[in-house]
């Protein structure tokens, strides 16, 4: 499985420009799309599940061209839309019997055995009978995560699928990801949660403004920063100028003042401990110091 | 391209919701708990009431579906404009959207699903239906119909909604704005289109006859087919344009040209459909109109047809005729024929004597060229065939009383007048099915002729005409009895019920399976022809005349059957020569629920304490019956009902009077028969009660007076369309009669009549003759009387003094000497009639359910002539106390031209009083007022009202608009339930006046609205000052035990001291001339005003008089 996005750009009637010439290539495994609210997240994932026409550049999977064939590549889909909520009067197991029907799965008696297998993998086998608007919003997304598996699809579009879920939910969900990325099969993965993608993902892209400013391996992504992120102790006085110089990742207050980690190009004369870098370091310095300058991206970007 | 499996799963999950959702489960659960409801109390006899159409063929069905359409169409939009106002609410549904299915797959499925739904709602209405209609076991249950109705009412009608909320929510997108724009749509179509434009927007069938004869179907198939496939075909086209607009990327590319050919296909093939029955029924009104203009180009033929011989061959939706018409020539000079003949029937060939004469054929018109025949009498055989063109009937009725929907209380029949399928003929006069001369004003008097004819048609098929019957091998020949102006013939599955009363042969023929009305007569079967024989015998002594047939037959007709009521005669096309074609199972009337009279009676009697048998039940049943129908209808109608009317609701369509007069005599006049109309209603009005009117409004001859105010009855007709002055022809009718008889003994007049008129039964009457005839019997100069009748506008006007009614001894009795004061004001003579009830009221039965067919009437009338400028005492002697008196002006000046005169108390002075009986000449004037006194009434110049204005609420608003409706009658009665907004003039004996009784009323107000009355003042002084106002109690309680509520009024009366507010209470020992006070007024200008500000719903506003000390 492959998909490969090429020059996609995607301006809305309002002029808004969603997506400006991106190009990436995705392969069978997880591949986490990372960027701030409003870097065309969304806008990426709607194309890619045939929600949306791009107005200019195509998206091809396993070298097909995806607007001249929905058809196929719809029955190849999976799909957590962001915002997964509402729901008309169904119950859980008829939610995914619904999807399990559409998703071309014929035979009731392996439809209804395949929504009580996947009932049983998100844990919502006891709420089978109860209807899906009763249920909280961790059994919720994972309801969604459900529909969006059933009927084995080769592509699974997660968009944003841990936002406000708690913790436990949350490793619950990325447990779930990770199994089924053992398999054949492409999961795309947005999130702005940096955690999401640093524990299950091996490809990723960051996309800030339409733009793609990164794509590779979380490891590559990371390596970026090395030398860029410090450890230090200040004073309250300190910490005043310090945080308006530089990004703060952490502040752990201590006797006299504060532990900082923070990203920087350049110490400007500050005494800090370098460290090694993790993703959240990563992209804080990405969002801080490439995304905003983009002449300086350009030169670091391979 | 479609996935039939995608669709089920929609369908599937999208019925699922809809079925959970609880708006659907509350609509549509009221829905069948109200149609359970109504079924249970309206199709069985669990409900005292019942609903009497259940007895109509395909009646239950069509009321259930009718009722659900309305219910389903208003939640189908709510739950449909739902449909992708859910969509875009759910991001859930974006999970589906990304599924591989197409959007046609998507949207199909959810339409499927919403319609399986609506489906099931249909079916256990169905159900609901069919099993009161088997618990009831009264009329035979009509299978097809259950299955018919929701396929051609309740489908089209879901699939347009739905799709049109859908695409409307797609363009609008915004559900709230949806729903007010489709439910306005709704609305507007069942409010306020209705059925104009040809009914092309009549979406859910509300305005559409659906009403399904067990005879001949709907009898509109065709109309209906268009209409019904044409919603049909755009719901589904609108779908298709959902499809097109659904906010999805199509699966494959491509698709949209092949949707857009379907959806192109829908449309035009809808848009089609609806043209063609625009086109139909334009047609049809371009059809009347031609035959209009050529029927008033008619000349006065110089031809008459004697006599008919015919062959009728009946086959599929044709009949094929071979005609015989023994023709006479009236002048010698004569050199073309015209006859009439409808326009569907082709003329393929026309002999006189055996040689071939040419002919032209215009619409329903035929031209004969017989410049070569010149016997006085000779033979023209004709040959034609084809069908019958229903729209050729009636021509003359104009297009909006002919769009006019005939309703069954709800329900529509359609309005067909003749019938011709495969199973059943019905063919009268109208239809013009055999061919007639078309003189000038053909259709308002034809001549008689006789009849022979033989008709053929398949077997097993019974067939009616008139005359002597003869059946030989499938071949009925009819020989009529007398000469006719109606031929008429019905062919059916009939039954037939026959018996001899009186010699003459009664016949019940119906349908096989309407035999419902059996069970209610079962113990009739020695009885029932004296009942028959009684109910005649009442009614002819009543009318003076016999029964002129050989034969009676009640005929069923299709329910479709309508019948126009034209002005020239009381005769419909429900009532031919010896038969009434009556409708199917008794046509969904109240008084035709045989169950319903029967449970009534019975437990009237039992109310009395009588025990009854079952066998006196039925014999009341019976005689309700046929009274109601065919003696004295009266039909139970919600809406102003106006004595002495020229309407059906008055008269009823099957009355059997026009067998006695209109079928049997016949004047011939040249132009409108007036004399015939004139004549008849004479007659009629000896069958017909008059009844008390207390609350205004103006009877037809009120109104017939108002229209006559300055012109005489040749100048109205020259000015107004003849056919709105049915009720003027009546009310000069009357008068006309009336005054004939004044001049001589009154009975021998009636006597001398009837045996005028049943000598000359059945002949053509010339119009010389038949006054020569009436001079002699009237002794008055008939011509002189008549031409007077037609061309004069001058008016008597009649001011009544006060009765006196003393206690006499005469002999050894004691009776009462009751005299009534009269005089003629006007500019000619004129007539009054008085009518007496003397003795104690007698308690019948409740309403119009009484049986009241027995015809006794103790009231007894006395017609006076007055001449102009005469004051006259009219004197009755009486046995019994007068209870009331009554008095008709006729065309007089005063209105209401029937008015109670109060009789006052009793004196009983011992005192020698000179009684006497009949019209004594006075020399004491009867004055309006005297000379001491000042009258200003609200018909005066004095009178000023100030209406409030502008309307300030939207109660207002809306009040004003519906009085508008009736603003062009100038007097209404008063509607206690919803007075006008704005001073509104009223006409009635209750109210002050000199000759017209009038005032005027409104809705109470803030006192900003008011009346002003103002009197000249001449001489300075004292004066008593009053106003009149009539006490009027309105409450749903009955007659005597209602309240006399307190009416405070203010007035103001300004004098010479200032001005006085005085607040006076009105009830039922303060009425009429209120005193307000006594006050000093100086010469000039007087004023009393009278606020809209009152603690009842309405004020009244009549008059203030003046009272000189």
């Amino acid at each position: 499985m492959k998909i490969e996005i090429k020059d996609l750009s995607q301006v809305y009637k309002n002029d808004f420009r969603a997506l400006s010439h991106v190009d990436l290539e995705i392969n069978s495994g997880m591949f986490g799309l990372l960027g701030p609210n409003g870097a065309g997240k969304s806008t990426l994932m709607r194309i890619l599940v045939t929600l949306l026409n791009p107005t200019h550049g195509d998206v091809f999977v396993n070298g097909m061209k995806l607007s001249d064939n929905r058809a196929e590549v719809r029955s190849y889909l999976g799909y957590l839309p962001q915002d997964f909520r509402f729901f008309s009067k169904l119950k859980t197991w008829e939610f995914l019997d619904y999807a399990a029907s559409l998703a071309g799965i014929r035979n009731k008696k392996q439809r209804l055995e395949q929504v009580d297998d996947l009932l049983e993998q998100v844990g919502l086998f006891d709420f089978r009978n109860r209807f899906a608007n009763k249920l909280s919003g961790g059994m919720k997304r994972r309801l969604g995560i459900a529909q969006a598996l059933i009927g084995d699809p080769k592509i699974v579009v997660v968009d944003e699928p841990t936002t406000g879920l708690d913790p436990e939910e949350r490793i619950r969900f990325r447990n779930i990801l990770s199994n089924l990325s053992q398999r054949e099969v492409i999961i795309v993965l947005s999130t702005h949660i940096v955690g999401d993608i640093s524990s299950t993902c091996s490809q990723m892209a960051l996309l800030n403004g339409g733009e793609v400013h990164f794509k590779g391996s979380p490891e590559q992504f990371i390596k970026q920063t090395d030398g860029h992120v410090f450890k230090t102790n200040v004073t309250y006085e300190e910490m005043k100028l310090i945080s308006e110089a530089y990004p703060i990742i952490t502040s752990v207050p201590e006797a006299g003042g504060y532990e900082v980690e923070f990203v920087a190009n350049e110490l400007n004369g500050w005494k800090a401990d370098t460290i090694t870098p993790s993703l959240e370091h990563a992209y804080v310095y990405f969002m801080e110091y490439i995304a905003n300058q983009k002449q300086v991206s350009n030169d670091i970007l391979i | 391209m479609i996935s039939l499996f995608n669709v089920k799963t929609v369908a599937r999950f999208e019925s699922k919701t809809l079925l959970r959702s609880w708006f659907f489960r509350i609509f549509a659960g009221i829905g069948l708990l109200f149609l359970l409801f109504f079924n249970m109390f309206g199709v069985t006899d669990l409900g005292d009431g019942g609903w009497p159409g259940r007895l109509l063929p395909s009646g239950v069905p069509y009321m259930n579906i009718w009722m659900l359409n309305i219910a389903q169409a208003i939640i189908a939009v709510f739950l449909s404009a739902d449909f992708l106002g859910r969509d875009k609410k759910l991001d859930t549904t974006e999970a589906f959207y990304v599924r591989s299915m197409s959007n046609t797959d998507y949207v199909i499925g959810k339409t499927i699903g919403i319609l399986k739904v609506f489906v099931g709602l249909n079916l256990m209405v169905v159900f609901l239906g069919l099993l009161f209609m088997l618990i009831a076991n009264e009329v035979s249950i009509p299978w097809l119909s259950f299955l018919i109705y929701p396929l051609l009412m309740s489908l089209p009608t879901l699939v347009f909604i739905l799709g049109l909320s859908f695409f409307t929510m797609t363009l609008i997108r915004n559900q709230a704005i949806t729903f007010v724009v489709l439910l306005g749509f709704l609305a507007l179509s069942l409010f306020y289109l209705q059925n104009k434009w040809y009914a092309l927007s009549d979406i859910l069938g509300f305005w559409t006859p659906f009403m399904r004869s067990d005879f001949t179907g709907f009898g509109n198939e065709l109309a209906l087919i268009y209409q019904r496939f044409a919603y049909l075909l755009l719901g589904v086209g609108f779908i298709l344009a959902t499809i097109w607009r659904l906010p999805r990327l199509e699966q494959a590319k491509g698709q949209k040209p092949i949707l857009g050919l379907f959806l192109i296909m829908f449309f035009v093939g809808g848009a089609s459909l609806l043209f063609m029955k625009a086109k139909m029924d334009q047609d049809n009104l371009t059809l009347r109109s031609e035959m209009r203009t050529l029927n008033t180009n008619l000349k006065e033929s110089s031809y008459l047809i004697e006599a008919y011989a015919i062959k009728f061959k009946h086959e599929k939706d044709q009949i094929s005729v071979d005609a015989e018409l023994g023709i006479h020539a009236l002048a010698d000079n004569a050199n073309e024929l015209v006859l009439a003949l409808n326009p569907g029937l082709k003329i393929r060939q026309a002999n006189v004597n055996g040689t071939r004469v040419s002919y032209k054929r215009d619409k329903h018109l035929a031209y004969f060229d017989l410049k070569g025949v010149n016997a006085s009498r000779f033979n023209l055989s004709l040959n034609y065939e084809g069908e019958i063109i229903d729209a050729a009937l009636f021509p003359e009725i104009a297009d909006e009383v002919l769009l006019d929907e005939n309703r069954i209380d709800p329900l529509l029949a359609n309005k067909q007048g003749s019938f011709v399928t495969d199973k059943y003929v019905l063919l009268t006069r109208e239809a013009n099915w055999y061919p007639v001369v078309a003189s000038k004003l053909y259709w308002t008097s034809y001549p008689f002729t006789t009849m022979d004819i033989e008709v053929s048609t398949a077997n097993d098929l019974e067939v009616i005409s008139q005359g002597s019957r003869d059946v030989n091998e499938n071949v009925f020949r009819y020989i009529s009895n007398e000469p006719l102006n109606a031929h008429s013939i019905v062919i059916g599955e009939f039954e037939r019920l026959t018996t001899n009363i009186d010699s003459i042969e009664f016949n019940l023929y119906y349908h096989p399976s309407h035999d419902y009305f059996k069970e209610h007569f079962s113990e009739l079967s020695d009885t029932a022809s004296v009942v028959i024989k009684s109910v005649k015998d009442d009614f002819e002594r009543k009318l003076g005349l016999k029964y002129p047939f050989q034969r009676f037959s009640i005929v069923e007709a299709p329910i479709n059957m309508y019948s126009y009521l034209r002005n020239w005669t009381l005769a419909t096309e429900n009532i031919m020569p010896e038969m009434v074609l009556f409708p199917e199972n008794g046509g969904g009337d109240w008084q035709n629920d045989l169950s319903r009279i029967t449970r009534r009676t019975k437990r009237r009697k039992e109310d009395q304490n009588e025990a009854v048998s079952d066998k006196e039940l039925q014999t009341d049943v019976i005689k309700n019956f046929l009274g109601d129908n065919f003696i004295q209808p009266r039909s139970f109608f919600w809406g102003r009902q106006r004595e002495g009317e020229r309407s059906v609701e008055n008269w009823g369509r099957y009355q059997i009077f026009p067998s006695y007069f209109s079928y049997s005599n016949s004047i011939v006049e040249e132009n409108y028969p007036l004399l015939t109309i004139a004549l008849e209603n004479y007659y009629h009005q000896r069958l017909s009660e008059t009844r008390r009117r207390g609350i205004g409004g103006l009877s037809a001859n009120d109104e017939v007076i108002l229209k006559l105010r300055d012109k005489s009855l040749v100048e109205l007709i020259d000015e107004e369309d003849v056919n709105m002055l049915g009720n003027v022809f009546a009310s000069k009718g009357s008068q006309l009669f009336s005054g004939l008889k004044i001049n001589t003994n009154q009975s021998n007049f009636n006597v001398e009549l009837d045996t005028l008129l049943t000598r000359s039964r059945f002949s053509n009457i010339a119009l010389d003759n038949f006054s020569t005839s009436l001079s002699e019997i009237s002794n008055l100069d008939f011509e002189k009387v008549y031409n007077n009748w037609l061309n004069e506008q001058y008016k008597p006007a009649f001011l009544f003094g006060e009765v006196s009614v003393w206690e006499v001894k005469d002999g050894n009795r004691v009776r009462f000497f009751m005299k009534v004061p009269v005089s003629n004001s006007g500019d000619a003579d004129g007539i009054i009639a008085f009518t007496v009830r003397e003795g104690q009221q007698r308690r019948g039965g409740r309403g119009r359910f009484r049986s009241r067919n027995d015809m006794e009437d103790d009231a007894n009338e006395q017609s006076f002539q007055i001449k102009k400028g005469e004051t006259a005492e009219i004197g009755f002697l009486l046995d019994d106390e007068p209870r009331e008196l009554k008095v008709n002006t006729f065309l007089a000046r005063n209105i209401p031209s029937t008015q109670q005169l109060s009789t006052g108390d009793i004196i009983k002075d011992k005192r020698k009083v000179d009684f006497y009986e009949g019209k004594r000449l006075s020399t004491k004037t009867i004055k309006y007022k005297e000379p001491y006194e000042i009258i200003v009434d609200n018909e005066d110049e004095g009178c000023e009202i100030i209406n409030t204005g502008e309307s300030k609420t939207i109660k207002d608003w809306w009040l004003s608009r519906q009085n508008e409706d009736d603003e062009n009658d100038t007097y209404g009665m008063i509607r206690f339930w919803s007075p006008p907004v704005k001073w509104k003039p009223v006409a009635g004996e209750s109210f002050f006046g000199e000759y017209l009784k009038s005032a005027y009323y409104k809705r109470k107000g803030s006192g900003t609205g008011s009346i002003t009355w103002t009197a000249d003042i001449t001489e300075t002084g004292n004066y008593e000052v009053y106003a009149y106002v009539p006490d009027f109690n309105f409450g749903w309680g009955r007659g005597r035990d209602r309240k006399s509520v307190d009416k405070d009024y203010e007035f103001t009366v300004h004098h010479d001291d200032g001005d006085e507010a005085i607040t006076v209470t009105i009830n039922k020992e303060n009425n009429q001339w209120v005193y307000l006070g006594d006050f000093y007024f100086s010469e000039g200008k007087a004023k009393v005003q009278l606020s809209d500000m009152t603690n009842v719903e309405y004020v009244i506003g009549d008059a203030v008089k003046w009272v000189k000390k």
